[in-house]
């Protein structure tokens, strides 16, 4: 995720360099709005921007339906949820069900896939898009990098029902392209989705092919803010092509690094479940369970749904605290974080 | 990176990161050429040619498409594909722009109702109670959920990237439309939303691609195969791997001159990824400018 910030308008300062105008007997003022007008009552202020209010409204009552209502479902995870007696009717069993979750090795499994994989995404397919994007630097052709950039956007675009199509057409193990060209050099042919010392270095190479041409993009665009004049020096002062990357432009996207890295660790709790869920298959679980993959079969192929809502939310709260100390920490650095 | 004096001095490591790029691209376009010529393959020119193609297609048939073209389920799969990447995308970007430019703009509780938005990227009821949800209002299979349910209608990131290039337009071209006696609805459509042309364009390509890939809400929310999307089907028939579909696809064909059912899986991934193929060259720079916008804006 990108980081943005939420910047409140600063309206007296506006006002104080507009004066007001008189029209037809109404007077405008610039900027007038909900804080330059605290004298007047909330009905008033409500009554003037009633068509913008209106604008809001249908964002408010689906915001409040499709994610409000669901926040009050969670309930379920202290209840024994049964779909004819509805969220109302169901009775409390209180921690039951994370009980129930802590005591199970199922649980323990998921987890721990969930974090192995993540901090292996984090430490190989995050770097990915600062090596692509230093490496398309160094080149000298423009042409070139605008193909190279073009190409290796693309994936991006796919969905992962399409990426991971395309990897079970490669990698089967009687008609795919790697198998035969195992095959023709005489080896045996290797299931690999289906190896479980195979597919979490899968999940790892795809995730790299998929975002590194689009993960790079941004510190390119950290990189081109860089002043030209600094590697003119550099180059006087005879420094090399290393020590000008390592001294200079390392050090000027540095911010970006920290922060997207910062942002990648907040978000941990989340493995790549469209990913996952394309590319696993039972033989692998072991290895390749994560939680929401965990809280998809249980919750709607077993219709577990109470004790499946307690996992999903147990991983949300969990998900939500990281988040938030990321946006702390992010802030510490003198960027602006998500707020 | 063209440092003055240095210029065209190739080192070692030129060549080295000239080949990782190469080697890189390649990767992405080799697997797109070999499907291509996978999917036009005869069966005998595969046997001839042991089994396996390189780079061109062994023997030539269209057959393998025209098997998929006769399939009901890729028509359904492609309208509801269609449908809601272009209505959903339009419905999505304008009932987005309505709720950014009042953002943009002094509402009342403006403060509290971004909250009340921007909370939801951080905390939500998750895949059951949202299920539930979905089941109560009627929606299980029902086509509208494609369009309604989230992340689709409202996404509160584009919406703040709406919402700050809003607040980038100067507000004196609408204190003057005021002044000229137009009111919010025309200010908004006839003012602010032409200005606001670039961001909407790259909200939409985002928009529509999302639809365009979607495929878990289909999943989970819709269970007859004549209303699910392209990409479901497709990872049916691939990634589950249901015979039915596949035995469905070769009837009309004799052993003889029937295309491989790889080949045919190989036609289904193209067929699925044509359009994005086909649009992708023209809207990549709006892509790239929209990361950008999110990432440098605020």
């Amino acid at each position: 995720m990108i980081y943005i910030r939420i910047a409140p308008v600063d309206v007296t300062s506006v006002r104080e360099m507009y004066p007001s105008f008189r029209l037809k007997g109404k007077s405008f003022h610039k900027g007038d709005g909900f804080m330059a007008n605290q004298h007047h009552s909330l009905r008033k202020q409500i009554m003037k921007s009633k068509i913008l209010l209106l604008f809001l409204l249908p964002a408010v009552v689906w915001y409040f339906i499709f994610y409000y209502i669901p926040m009050y479902g969670v309930t379920i995870a202290f209840k024994d949820f049964s779909i004819t007696k509805g969220i109302l009717g169901s009775s409390w069993v209180g921690f039951e069900h994370f009980e129930r979750m802590f005591d199970s090795p199922d649980f323990s499994r998921v987890l721990r896939n969930t974090l192995v994989i993540s901090t292996l995404k984090l430490v190989f397919v995050y770097p990915s898009g600062i090596f692509v994007a230093l490496a398309l630097n160094e080149l000298f052709h423009e042409k070139f990098k605008k193909v190279v950039q073009s190409i290796t956007y693309l994936p991006h675009f796919f969905s992962w029902v399409i990426i991971g199509s395309i990897l079970v057409e490669l990698l089967s193990p009687s008609t795919g392209l790697v198998n035969q060209i195992i095959t023709a050099f005489g080896g045996e042919p290797v299931y690999f989705l289906a190896e479980k010392a195979w597919f979490v270095p899968i999940l790892i190479l795809s995730d790299i092919w998929q975002s590194c041409g689009w993960g790079s993009i941004i510190y390119l665009a950290a990189i081109a803010g860089v002043d030209p004049q600094l590697y003119e020096a550099a180059t006087m002062d005879g420094a090399g092509r290393f020590r000008r990357i390592w001294h200079i432009t390392l050090p000027s996207i540095a911010n970006v690094i920290i922060i997207m890295m910062i942002f990648n660790v907040g978000n941990i709790m989340n493995a790549g479940f469209d990913q996952i869920f394309n590319l696993y298959n039972p033989r692998v679980y072991e290895v390749s369970d994560i939680l929401d993959t965990y809280v998809y079969r249980v919750g709607l192929v077993q219709m577990n749904y109470s004790f499946s809502t307690a996992v999903g939310l147990f991983k949300n709260v969990v998900a939500l605290i990281l988040v938030l100390l990321a946006n702390k920490l992010a802030n510490k650095f003198g960027h602006t974080g998500l707020w | 990176m063209a440092v003055a004096g240095q210029k065209n001095k190739f080192t070692f490591f030129d060549y080295l990161n000239y080949a990782g790029l190469i080697v890189l691209s390649t990767s992405v376009v080799y697997p797109l050429i070999y499907l291509l010529s996978l999917s036009l393959s005869s069966r005998e020119g595969l046997v001839q040619a042991g089994g396996s193609v390189w780079l061109w297609p062994q023997g030539f048939t269209w057959k393998a498409y025209t098997g998929f073209l006769d399939q009901s389920y890729i028509y359904s799969g492609y309208f509801y594909t269609v449908f809601r990447t272009i209505v959903g995308t339009f419905l999505s970007v304008l009932f987005m722009s309505l709720a950014a430019y009042a953002l943009a703009k002094a509402v009342p509780f403006k403060k509290t109702i971004t909250f009340y938005f921007i909370f939801t990227m951080f905390f939500t009821g998750g895949l059951i109670p949202t299920y539930i949800l979905i089941k109560n209002l009627g929606l299980i299979n029902n086509p509208l959920v494609y369009i309604l349910a989230p992340p689709y209608l409202y996404n509160t990131f584009y919406m703040l990237i709406l919402r700050n290039f809003f607040l980038t337009i100067p507000d004196s071209l609408e204190e003057s439309a005021k002044m000229d006696g137009a009111g919010d609805i025309r200010i908004l459509f006839q003012i602010m939303m032409p200005l606001a042309a670039p961001a909407l364009a790259t909200i939409s390509l985002w928009v529509a691609v999302n639809h365009w890939n979607s495929w878990f809400d289909s999943l989970i929310y819709v269970q007859s195969a004549d209303l699910q999307v392209i990409q479901v089907h497709i990872r049916k028939l691939i990634i589950e791997q249901s015979a039915l579909l596949m035995s469905d696809a070769m009837e009309f064909y004799d052993q003889a001159n029937m295309p491989t059912p790889e080949s045919m899986k190989a036609a289904a991934i193209l067929i699925t990824m044509i359009p994005i193929l086909c649009v992708y060259p023209f809207i990549q720079r709006y892509f790239v400018k929209g990361v950008i916008l999110g990432a440098v804006k605020g």
